[in-house]
């Protein structure tokens, strides 16, 4: 990611606004002679970009070696967030906090966990065999609020392909759903490194064919939406729904089509594709070029909303990388009794922790102005499907909240811990259950609102009761 | 949006413990989404019903119109609506439309299964904002291989190599490939669209003819019109809504030959040729021989027997070294190759049964090696016979089978009884209860596997009501390990691999199980439930439960010839009917 900074970019090229008296969205990076004096928005009065990334792990962590000993500001980095060192002034930790999603119905631990990012239960349909959230994904209700502002409305990748549910189809295998409740559509994550490049900079018109390329295209574009608009007429409610969902697509897809490209180098297109089978992944590399690609995207101002679904739900994938042939789901298991599964375990969440903090690193390593980097004005929201593997637990879920958001968060951050956990009995060997309380829900609804005045997240048995501010800056 | 299918039931176990029990999630799930709902529900999940009672025999006390000689029972068929083009249907298509290069440079994006085939998910699933991209991208690269060798487009529209290259030409492509495209007429502001668009394309690029070609092309790809197959039927003077000609023939030829109708085949049902009351059964027999309807018929067994899934499958390098991707895509080719064996073999030789007990199957050198048999002269796949020493018969015993029913580092009893159980004999098993401990206790003293599980999973509580169903018939195939491969002990001690189970009988081992489920009256309706699944594309409603129950009594009294089955459905109301759009 250093390249950012190597890089220079041509303020020829950035000063195009408009092609033809058509305006167009573009990709822009911040640049001093773009801002007010104070450099606390663009001259125009626009506020500056606030971009949010989820992520989420699968099969949790060990309560006694993540959760940090002290709350408060004075906290100390555990032995699994010791790999975020390099960015812990960003770093806000919650714990304790439960997750109220599988207090109605219950789906439960994987599934349910998912609820972190949703604030909604998960609820089976179609007699068990498939599942779906309730309402749509924090990262979509920023996109809903922010997708005129930039080229691409939001982003979902996958990094590890495996996912225990995957045969559920239906709704529930991803973190980003959009919509309202009750028309939901899924986002399913893409796992190509270069298929996400495609779809953030490959899509912007190459040099030679550029704008008679996109004008053909956005031709298409109208006649398709043209025939989907005479055949939805035709239909019931629920095929009406899905050519609705098409047409969003059609109009994504149209306004990247006609976004100017933006002034920003490139990055190159990787070559990695993902596609190895699921036991022999390539997730450090993987991980590396989809951060590189992230970052670049938040730096161009491409997109501002990226999901990352590092491993799916109860995902059965080896960390090869370091030694490892057993899956992190299985040892999330057998580390209740056997030694050995537990050290392993434990070496599978560094392995997670360490490819997260390479992520928010690149991003940290993306100088934007004034000293800033890309951290102050992002919110990265972490969590797991779960907190403790062998009893699938949704008490004391994790989240790491990593960057400022442009000041909404504490900076340094602190730790905040609805309820103490029992020294005695920190991973629910003896009692099964973990004290727990508060809702994990007030903790996505006060991310939101880095994002403007939202007062509410989720619904049901999760719905969020207010924002925290002990994270508040 | 997922539709929510009526029939569905919901289990009432909310239990945040089960019992003291639990094998790890992992292994066999007192309640683990792993082992129920998550691995194995793919839908093919039970629970709409059990075969006894959604598509059992016709002739029970309903009072339906069963009997085979008064000809099929009226239905409530399942709603019409948008049909997406599964991938391999749309792939299929621009092979048969643009040719092979063209469907070389097809890459639309991939299918999501409900109810435990992709057919289902294409009726009911949305497309997300970048799945559009990838389908324009897809239309792109289709429509420039198809314009660089346009051989097979020729056919259709002659000027395209012939001449003369002018806008003439871009109309008959308007009106003659998009029409088969499309399967429908072409209206006159979409006609001129597609001309409006091939011009632009023209005029942008140096006067280019196949510039112009190649966005007229990718429109006609990019549309819904070609991505979706729209059913809406018509309704006849007996209140009923059936398909129209044409649309009956995409729906049997995206079932049966895992395509879109042909322009040849198009012409026909606009000729009237397919309209006749016995068109159908007569088209169908005649597809019946096609290479088409193999490939289509494999990918039935693909997702039935979840063969494909073993290409996913992690193993423990260490604990299964002859496990590897080349392992893994062999024992799905062995599978598909015997199912293509029995459901397309030589009349009196179809007998889907033999799926279960065939005392022979097909190996490479892998998989000889992996079964301890000679490997084939040949190099590639031979068909052997299996020697009783080998335990193995029918595709339960398949390398595939046992891998995909098993954990990256031992056996799943759970995962292989309840694909059994859900997929093969239609059982409805519950979902898992949510939030519960599903670790095996570590024992006091080494036993096996199925020692421990039947300690802490099949001995009372609440996690027996639902193991039973699953667990004793996962022990049969104990004498196989999470590779597939022949073992005799399991943790240094004897393998028990015999059973009692109420409903299905009495077994030794796996062969002797094979046997019993072969013989088993719940094999037939289940293979038609989910053929019907398959066919049409949703969960079977009380509407077509005589029709399916009609379906079974010909299959059972055909031998279970898969030909007939097929035959029967596609000429079934339940097939040529739709209700309202949904």
């Amino acid at each position: 990611m250093r390249l950012l900074k190597q890089r220079s970019l041509s303020r020829r090229t950035m000063l195009r606004g408009a092609v033809g008296g058509t305006s167009f969205v573009m990709g822009l990076p911040l640049l001093e002679a773009m801002l007010d004096r104070h450099g606390e928005a663009h001259a125009d009065g626009a506020a500056l970009p606030v971009r949010i990334v989820t992520w989420m792990t699968a099969n949790g962590v060990l309560l006694d070696k993540f959760e940090p000993s002290t709350v408060g500001a004075s906290w100390s980095l555990s032995e699994q967030l010791a790999p975020l060192q390099s960015v812990k002034p960003y770093v806000n930790v919650c714990t304790g906090f439960k997750n109220r999603g599988a207090e109605g119905q219950a789906v439960g631990g994987h599934v349910e966990g998912v609820t972190a990012f949703t604030g909604y239960p998960y609820a089976y349909s179609n007699g068990g065999a498939a599942f779906e959230p309730g309402g749509p994904s924090l990262d979509q209700i920023i996109a809903d609020r922010v997708a005129d502002e930039t080229p691409v409305r939001s982003l979902q990748v996958g990094i590890s392909k495996a996912n225990l549910f995957s045969g559920m189809g239906g709704l529930g295998i991803g973190i980003s759903f959009r919509g309202e409740p009750g028309a939901i559509t899924a986002l399913p994550p893409v796992d190509s490194p270069a298929q996400v490049w495609q779809s953030l900079f490959g899509i912007f018109p190459g040099p030679g064919a550029v704008d008679n390329d996109r004008i053909v295209r956005a031709m298409m574009l109208d006649a398709v939406k043209a025939q989907a608009d005479t055949l939805r007429g035709k239909l019931g409610a629920n095929d009406q729904m899905r050519v609705d969902a098409h047409l969003q697509g059609v109009a994504e897809l149209n306004q990247k089509i006609s976004a100017l490209a933006p002034p920003c180098v490139m990055p190159d297109e990787p070559t990695l594709t993902n596609s190895e089978p699921v036991g022999a992944e390539l997730i450090g590399p993987v991980n590396r070029a989809m951060a590189e690609l992230i970052a670049y995207a938040l730096h161009c101002d491409i997109t501002r909303v990226v999901s990352v679904q590092f491993l799916g739900l109860a995902g059965e994938t080896p960390y090869t990388e370091i030694g490892l042939s057993a899956t992190k789901h299985l040892l999330s298991h057998d580390a209740q009794y056997n030694v050995q599964a537990r050290e392993q375990l434990h070496q599978s969440v560094v392995y997670e922790m360490e490819r997260f903090a390479e992520f928010c690193e690149t991003l940290h390593q993306s100088d934007e102005r004034n000293g800033t980097n890309l951290l102050d004005s992002t919110i990265c929201y972490w969590s797991s499907d779960l907190s403790v593997g062998w009893l699938h637990s949704l008490n004391r879920q994790p989240v790491i909240l990593v960057g400022s958001g442009r000041g909404h968060l504490k900076n340094p951050g602190v730790h905040v811990q609805a309820i103490a956990n029992d020294p005695d009995d920190p991973n629910g060997e003896e009692t099964a259950e973990m004290p727990s309380a508060g809702n994990i829900s007030d903790i996505a609804l006060t991310v939101l609102q880095a994002f403007g005045p939202i007062t509410s997240f989720g619904g049901g048995s999760s719905e969020a009761s207010g924002p925290l501010s002990e994270l508040m800056a | 949006m997922i539709h929510t299918l009526s029939g569905a039931t919901m289990h009432g176990w909310t239990s945040r413990w089960c019992a003291v029990v639990a094998l790890s999630c992992a292994t066999a799930g007192c309640s683990d989404p792993v082992g129920h709902a998550g691995d194995d529900g793919a839908g093919s999940s039970g629970a709409l019903g059990t075969a006894g009672d959604s598509v059992g025999s016709s002739s029970g006390a309903d009072g339906s119109s069963g009997d085979p000689d008064n000809g099929p029972p009226a239905v409530d068929a399942a709603p019409g609506g948008l049909r997406r083009l599964r991938a391999d249907q749309y792939t299929r298509t621009i092979l048969v439309l643009l040719g092979q290069d063209a469907a070389a440079a097809a890459a639309p994006p991939s299918d999501q299964s409900l109810l435990g085939f992709q057919s289902v998910g294409a009726t009911q699933g949305s497309l997300s904002p970048s799945e559009i991209e990838q389908y324009e991208a897809s239309a792109l690269a289709v429509a420039r291989a198809a314009v660089a060798s346009p051989y097979t487009l020729s056919t259709i529209v002659p000027c395209v190599s012939d001449g003369p290259q002018d806008e003439g030409c871009y109309v008959k492509v308007a009106e003659d490939f998009a029409r088969v495209a499309w399967r429908r007429e072409v209206t006159s502001d979409e006609l001129d669209r597609l001309v409006d668009i091939a011009r632009a394309g023209r005029t942008f690029y140096n006067d280019s003819f196949s510039v112009g070609l190649e966005y007229e092309l990718a429109m006609i790809l990019e549309s819904p019109a070609f991505i979706y197959s729209v059913e809406l039927g018509e309704v006849r003077d007996d209140g009923k809504r059936w398909l129209t000609t044409t649309e009956w023939l995409t729906r049997a030829s995206l079932f049966m030959l895992g395509r879109a109708p042909s322009a040849e085949e198009l012409a026909r049902a606009r000729s009237g040729d397919l309209d006749g009351e016995d068109a159908p059964r007569a088209l169908a027999t005649e597809w019946l021989s096609s290479a088409d309807a193999r490939r289509a018929g494999r990918q039935f067994f693909d997702e039935l027997l979840r063969a494909r899934e073993v290409l996913n499958k992690s193993k423990d390098p260490v604990l299964y070294p002859l496990f590897t991707p080349e392992m893994a895509a062999s024992m799905r080719e062995e599978t598909l190759r015997l199912a293509e064996d029995v459901a397309f073999g030589a009349d009196g030789e179809r007998d889907l049964r033999r799926l279960l007990d065939a005392d022979y199957t097909w190996v490479d050198a892998r998989l000889a090696q992996l079964y301890g048999l000679e490997a084939p002269a040949s190099g590639g796949f031979e068909r052997v016979d299996l020697p009783a020493s080998s335990g193995r018969r029918g595709v339960l015993t398949h390398g595939s089978m046992l891998a995909v029913g098993s954990h990256p580092d031992r056996n799943s009893p759970t995962r292989r009884g309840l694909f059994v159980q859900r997929s093969l004999m239609c059982t409805e098993v519950p979902p898992p209860p949510g939030d519960v401990n599903t670790t095996l206790p570590e024992p006091t003293e080494p036993t096996t596997l199925r020692a421990r599980m039947e300690q802490h999973m099949n001995a009372g509580g609440a996690c027996e009501a639902c193991h039973v169903q699953t667990d004793p018939v996962g022990f049969a195939f104990e004498f196989f390990d999470a590779s597939g491969l022949r073992r005799e002990l399991d943790n240094g001690f004897a393998i028990d691999a015999s059973g009692d189970i109420p409903g299905i009988g009495k077994f030794e081992d796996a062969v002797e199980l094979a046997l019993l489920l072969s013989e088993d009256p719940r094999f037939g309706p289940c293979v038609v439930r989910n053929l019907y699944r398959h066919a049409v594309g949703h969960g079977e409603d009380d509407g077509v439960r005589d029709a399916l129950g009609y379906m079974n009594d010909r299959f059972t009294a055909a031998d279970h010839d898969f030909h007939q089955l097929i035959v029967d459905m596609i000429d079934n109301p339940a097939f040529r009917q739709v209700g309202e759009p949904q």
